[in-house]
């Protein structure tokens, strides 16, 4: 397989085409997928047995994701005001990419912080004691580069790594140094029931008023505006809550539309138009709204995936 | 790892200063929830650059408090080097960096890391919108950021709440880059300008922290690190106040939405724009007074003689 | 017969000419009477300085200078190096030394320690121009040019004749023992450049050092650690003020064909921009001290400059020192 570049390589027309079908009512996607419908994959959790917590996904396009968590006593060592740093570390590595291209560090930048958003209390959760607690690892490793952003298949395996996670049973008193349990079916959950679930962060794009999840690499070639949207919730049955939102490069295809605009005909203005400029704030409201009852599904169907492994 | 080409420290490394007590924090005036700071913008400080610009955020600043100020230069639109790829309009890239003294605690490194590589992307991703990059095939159009001081806030989020420092940073060096960007005489549909707004905890006045019913949290605009409070959520967002669009949003921290009472979101987002609609009133200033100071120039060269002859 | 019409004359506009032919474009100002370098400077002009200190709010010494369109903002930060057990004792030490650092350790027991601040590292200077000050220094791994920039500044700072930093205001003592250092680094950016950063550089770091304040810091007994008072700030113990002065020097008679001209005289550039530090291969260098005397001199890239022009460039040094030394004084 092709390594996938970093622009789009589609023609002016093809770009056109497509953005002028998505931009119907009803929209017509390529793969004929109604707006907030996913591409079909398959999960699975507690694959690798040496770690705390890990799981599998593989999406439809072939775009592969393994997700290891480990974790390590530590020693806490507090900052002068007192907070917890460093506790977590997390590793993203996209096969066939350097470690500081912008794609692993946006990937990076946006689990970091969706996983310890204030709400989330999942640091308290790491302490074992005053003085030691829980350094965790969480390895993140996109095996075969998905053809489209793989921003949403990298969160939802995190997700079920985290949730399948477990931590060995503190036997020892509170003020001695941490001893534990080696039976391992007595040790803990990560994510209890009373917790707030992991987050997921879902990639969602607008082409004129319609909104879509999920998108594909063409699609994402033609979108006035990609937002990366996280939601937490403490159960799947609830309406989720956005914990972070983050802008996305967008549209780079239209942009090599732009030049050739002028010979598209009518189908061109509408690309010039949308090639450059931001989106209304009502555009962006929207995609919110949106992401929020669809994040409510995927929630339902991550825990589809959790029971159906107990 | 040393790096051999600068001059390093001590091998076995050095540690931040470790105060006995807590040093005084010098205290803000407090500041009304909708109350902006005020800015200074120029544009053309770096003459090598094709344009430039410097930003300060507060300016005047209280004595002994810390402050935003950052630089920008951009160079192009220029060839790419032979070895790109052809392309149909200009690469923009920006590449933001901290100085080592910019910080507090420990002085930061010369190698980019990678809060400074996601500003980076952020950073062309609010920009590249509002360049008529297809005005320029087959160029490069850099931009470069050093950050030369900050407000601090730049610890990441914790349980106590999300830090805006970095957002400060990111809306700072939007609207600095625009200006340079303006300054370099190149193509835009509309400038773009940063704001911030949080959604903040105040403890109240004369209040126990520990009290059972926490106060509403209020939309602030502009915060700063150095306000105190718990911040619930923060935004920033890039926006094109000629045109009415965002062309960034970043938000950190957890928002309520409509259908579990007020919408914080649209709150937040709305508060960040009213505070770049405010600053693209200062970012017009600084490109007017640059507008004016060049058709002066070209009027003195009409009327000015020549050169040394050359023969 | 008629003769042919003479081709118009191939003319340019003085930015095209500057740009094909930078060295005769040079000569040409310095042929006009009287003398004018492109930025209309007389050959022995010095750019004004403006020097601000304390400006930034991390750094516990700062200064922002500008001379022309060269500008660099430098920042002190300190932190401690703690030594082992044992290690900052001063009776019954060993110390191994490579054979070149033999002699700096005598003249340091001599007078007050330069070979400490070498051998420990305390001091930790740094030149960064990849921050878009020009066009031809990119973001990255620091250029040759900003490597031997940064280790001429480095140099000046340590030497025994400028003997700029004391290492007693270094040390952190107990018991007559030493406990700990302040490292001092020492980072200059460049925010604008436009020829001659070193002078402006050094004058950078002269200022952001005496505007330097650190707290007072203590052994403290029972944490086995070093701590700073809050409260309480001290200023650097710095020795005497020293200025540098650079030049380029070129001959009016170096055509780019070498063709050798009559009268051809050696002009002196004191302060050269970026463009005449492109066409000038022989500079000078000459660092002064406190009193006029000279503390260094650098000199390469040519034989133009003789025992003369060396003697004139030492004293435009002097006077430029006095430019500095005000500057900065009113400034700190």
């Amino acid at each position: 397989m092709a390594p996938p570049t970093s622009t789009t390589l589609i023609s002016p027309a093809e770009l056109s085409y497509l953005r002028s079908s998505l931009a119907l009512n009803p929209p017509i996607r390529p793969d004929a997928r109604s707006p907030t419908q996913f591409r079909p994959l398959v999960a699975e959790i507690d694959i690798l047995p040496s770690t705390n917590g890990s799981a599998r996904m593989i999406w439809g396009d072939g775009g592969e994701c393994v997700v290891g968590v480990k974790v390590e006593v530590e020693p806490t060592e507090l900052t002068a005001d007192g907070k917890r740093k460093n506790w977590v570390e997390i590793g993203v590595e996209v096969q066939g990419q350097r470690d500081d291209d912008p794609l692993g560090v946006f990937l990076g930048m946006t689990v970091t912080e969706s996983l310890l958003t204030p709400s989330s209390t999942l640091t308290e959760r790491l302490a074992i004691t005053s003085r030691f607690h829980w350094k965790m690892y969480i390895d993140i490793l996109l095996i075969t580069p998905p053809l489209s952003h793989p921003g949403t298949l990298l969160s939802l395996s995190t997700n079920l790594a985290l949730r399948s996670t477990r931590l060995p049973r503190l036997t020892s008193e509170a003020d001695e140094d941490p001893m534990f349990d080696d039976d391992w079916d007595a040790s803990v959950p990560l994510y209890q029931a009373s917790n707030q679930l992991p987050p997921i962060t879902l990639l969602v794009l607008s082409v004129g008023d319609n909104i879509f999840f999920d998108p594909t690499k063409e699609e994402l070639a033609v979108a006035d505006c990609v937002l990366a949207v996280s939601l937490a919730t403490n159960s799947a049955k609830d309406t989720p809550k956005v914990i972070g939102v983050r802008t996305l490069e967008s549209g780079s295809g239209g942009i090599v539309t732009t030049a050739g605009a002028k010979d598209v005909g009518s189908g061109g203005a509408a690309v010039e138009a949308t090639s450059m400029g931001g989106v209304k704030r009502t555009v962006v409201k929207k995609i919110i709204k949106e992401s929020l009852s669809v994040g409510k599904e995927v929630f339902g169907s991550l825990q589809g995936v959790v029971d159906a492994n107990h | 790892m040393t790096d051999r080409r600068r001059i390093n420290g001590p091998s076995d490394g050095t540690t931040p200063i470790v105060y006995a007590g807590v040093p005084k924090a010098k205290q803000l005036p407090p500041r009304a929830p909708d109350a902006l700071r005020k800015i200074f913008l120029k544009t053309s400080l770096t003459p090598p650059a094709t344009g430039s610009s410097f930003l300060e955020l507060p300016s005047p600043a209280p004595a002994g408090t810390p402050t935003l100020k950052l630089t920008a230069s951009v160079y192009g639109p220029r060839p790419l080097p032979p070895s790109a790829p052809f392309s149909p309009h200009a690469r923009l890239t920006a590449e933001l960096k901290f100085a080592p003294f910019s910080t507090p605690h420990k002085r930061r490194g010369y190698v980019r890391d990678a809060v400074e590589r996601d500003l980076s992307v952020q950073l062309q991703n609010a920009l590249v919108k509002s360049i008529k990059t297809a005005a320029y095939p087959k160029s490069g159009i850099d931009i470069f950021i050093t950050v030369l001081d900050c407000e601090g806030g730049l610890d990441g989020d914790d349980d106590d709440g999300v830090e805006v420092g970095l957002m400060n940073v990111l809306a700072g060096a939007i609207t600095c880059a625009s200006a340079a960007v303006a300054d370099a005489g190149i193509e835009c549909v509309d400038l773009v300008s940063g704001g911030v707004a949080a959604l903040v905890r105040r403890a109240p006045a004369g209040g126990d922290a520990m009290d059972v019913d926490l106060p509403a949290p209020v939309v602030v605009l502009d915060p700063s690190p150095a306000d105190g409070g718990q911040v619930v959520s923060a935004a920033v967002v890039g926006y094109m106040a000629g045109r009415d669009e965002v062309t960034l949003l970043w938000t950190k921290g957890a928002m309520e939405t409509a259908d579990q009472g007020g919408d914080e979101l649209d709150l937040l987002m709305d508060g960040a724009i009213t505070t770049a609609t405010a600053v693209r009133l200062v970012l017009n200033e600084a490109v007017k007074e640059r507008l004016l100071l060049g058709i002066a120039r070209s009027r003195l060269k009409k009327e000015g003689g020549g050169d040394v002859l050359m023969s | 017969m008629e003769s042919p019409a003479p081709a118009p004359a191939l003319s340019f506009p003085p930015q095209t000419f500057q740009k094909l032919s930078p060295s005769s474009y040079l000569l040409r100002h310095l042929q006009a009477t009287p003398p004018t370098r492109p930025s209309g400077r007389s050959p022995s002009a010095f750019r004004e300085p403006t020097v601000h200190t304390n400006s930034l709010s991390h750094a516990h010494g700062s200064a922002v200078v500008r001379t022309g369109d060269t500008a660099v903002v430098c920042g002190v930060r300190a932190e401690i190096l703690s030594l082992k057990y044992g290690d900052g004792k001063s009776q019954g030490r060993v110390t191994v030394l490579r054979s070149n650092e033999d002699e700096e350790l005598m003249n340091d027991e001599e007078d007050g320690g330069e070979g400490e601040l070498r051998s420990r590292n305390l001091i930790v200077t740094n030149l960064e121009l990849g921050t878009g000050c020009s066009r031809d220094y990119h973001p990255g791994p620091p250029s040759d040019f900003a490597q031997t920039t940064t280790s001429r500044l480095h140099r000046l700072i340590l030497s025994s004749t400028s003997s700029l930093i004391s290492p007693s205001s270094l040390r952190i003592i107990h018991d007559d023992e030493i406990k700990a250092y302040w490292v001092l680094y020492i980072d200059v950016l460049c925010i604008s450049l436009d020829g001659n950063v070193l002078d402006t550089a050094w004058a950078s770091i002269i200022a952001a050092l005496r505007s330097t304040r650190l707290p007072r810091a203590f052994w403290d007994a029972d944490s086995e650690s070093v701590l700073c008072d809050p409260e309480m700030k001290l200023g650097l113990q710095l020795g005497p003020l020293c200025f540098t002065a650079s030049f380029g020097v070129v001959s009016t008679g170096a055509e780019e064909d070498g063709e050798e001209q009559d009268g051809s005289k050696v002009v002196i550039l004191s302060d050269p921009d970026e463009f005449e530090e492109g066409v000038c291969e022989e500079a000078v260098m000459i660092c002064i001290r406190e009193g006029g005397t000279i503390a260094r001199i650098e000199k390469g890239g040519g034989l133009l400059c003789g025992m003369e022009g060396l003697g004139e460039c030492v004293r435009m040094a002097r006077s430029r020192y006095e430019t500095w030394e005000k500057a900065v004084r009113d400034a700190v």
